[in-house]
């Protein structure tokens, strides 16, 4: 296993699988037009993934430290109880760990019963690079759709955003999108994550269950599913993380058997891949978080319109023969 | 027919008085219910959960098929294990209310 290649990937695992772009659609592409097939292919490549997983996971567990002993601690709370009431879960982290579980369920499910069917019928680098140009489809739709949604609800009560809303629905040229985002948060249309239901949250999961095709961003579908129901940037992302942290360890932890048998020197380049992608996933979640405080979706999807363009138009001609 | 008569008003209002919960936001189901619905579906998880520990039959949606899969069965012991723990909030959200 070549230690550039090693670091390389760990880096791409540990940003791209936070950031809303698809970490399982690059992992297949830029092996595809770097000729790494080979790489992937091979047995020493599993122990690989295995520590990039748990590397990911512990950078998430990490940063939401707190929000995980709180919602632990309310967990066990309303377990004993058997209810969700003010008396026992008074600030609702009980009921949140129940969200993230029920969130949980649905691609835990499909991921262990469908995953290796699904990469195998889909896991050829064009349909990547298709998948990903669905991507920034899906996260713009979503962005646009949104805004209009909170343009019209600061219209209809009647904030001073509506001058902004008036402008932009007229004239269909949107001034800033950060700054009608932030005029419409102005207007209290964001519902909290304590306000969802079971039923949203089950909702967000099977969303997150589309993830196991390649080129499907986990963090960027399950942000728009809880865009989708009214949460702000801020709280859809910070639900997305919670809900990838199970999900993400679930997937290193049970693999971890496949260290067993590994040499040492892979052993020893599989750890520092776990490293490199930890500390990559770390500082990428903590930017995301600072990032949807304030802005858009806008930038990744036009990244995956576009790269997954130039990535299907390269293997496409690849394909005809036009090149190598 | 005035058996028949009673009963369909009677069914008629358990219809209404469901629909009025559910308007309210109270769970309509009552609490042997929530367990009898939560016991079967973890009674179901469980037997998938042993279904897939078995080796040397033809599992369905699993690779190669006649192999032991345990994480197909942690996850079915997973969610029998949440059947049951949402079978039990679900009866104590319908007796609170």
């Amino acid at each position: 296993m070549d230690p550039v290649r090693v670091v390389l990937l760990a880096l791409l695992q540990g940003v791209a699988e936070l950031f809303p772009v698809s970490s399982l659609g690059h992992t297949v592409i830029i092996p595809g037009l770097l000729g790494w097939g080979d790489l992937l292919r091979s047995d020493t490549f599993l122990p690989l993934v295995v520590t990039l997983h748990l590397g990911t996971a512990l950078a998430l567990l990490t940063f939401f430290w707190r929000d995980w002993v709180h919602l632990l601690r309310g967990g066990v709370k309303v377990l004993i109880a058997g209810r969700f009431t003010p008396d026992v879960d008074p600030h609702g982290y009980g009921r949140q760990l129940a969200l993230v579980i029920v969130g949980t369920l649905p691609a835990g499910l499909v991921g262990v019963l469908f995953q290796t069917k699904l990469e195998a019928l889909f896991g050829a680098p064009i349909l990547a690079a298709s998948f990903l140009c669905m991507n920034g489809a899906v996260l713009l739709a979503a962005e646009r759709l949104t805004r209009r949604q909170r343009l019209i609800h600061a219209q209809s009560i009647n904030k001073s955003s509506v001058t902004l809303g008036a402008t932009a629905l007229q004239g269909g040229a949107y001034r800033s999108p950060d700054d009608i985002t932030r005029a419409a948060d102005d207007a209290e249309f964001d519902q909290s994550l304590h306000e969802m239901s079971f039923v949203q949250a089950a909702l967000i999961g099977l969303a997150q269950s589309l993830a196991l095709f390649p080129g499907i961003s986990r963090s960027g579908i399950t942000m728009v599913a809880g865009m989708s129901i009214g949460l702000s940037h801020e709280s859809a992302a910070r639900f997305s993380f919670l809900l990838a942290t199970p999900i993400i360890l679930a997937a290193g932890l049970l693999e971890i058997p496949k260290l067993f048998g590994a040499g040492t020197q892979i052993l020893v380049l599989a750890l520092i891949g776990g490293v490199i992608a930890g500390v990559a996933a770390y500082l990428s979640v903590r930017f995301l978080m600072r990032y949807f405080e304030t802005k858009s979706l806008d930038p990744f999807a036009y990244y995956c319109l576009g790269a997954g363009l130039l990535a299907f138009g390269f293997f496409l001609a690849q394909y005809l023969g036009l090149l190598p | 027919m005035l058996l028949i008569s009673i009963g369909g008003g009677r069914g008629a209002l358990c219809i209404m008085s469901h629909a009025r919960d559910v308007k309210k936001g109270r769970s309509p189901v009552k609490p042997s219910t929530a367990y009898l619905i939560g016991g079967i579906i973890a009674l179901v998880c469980v037997a998938l959960g042993i279904y897939y520990l078995i080796p040397g039959i033809n599992h369905v949606l699993a690779d190669p098929p006649q192999a032991q899969h345990i994480k197909h069965s942690i996850v079915f012991f997973a969610l029998a294990i949440v059947a049951l723990v949402g079978a039990r909030f679900a009866a104590n959200a319908k007796a609170s209310s």
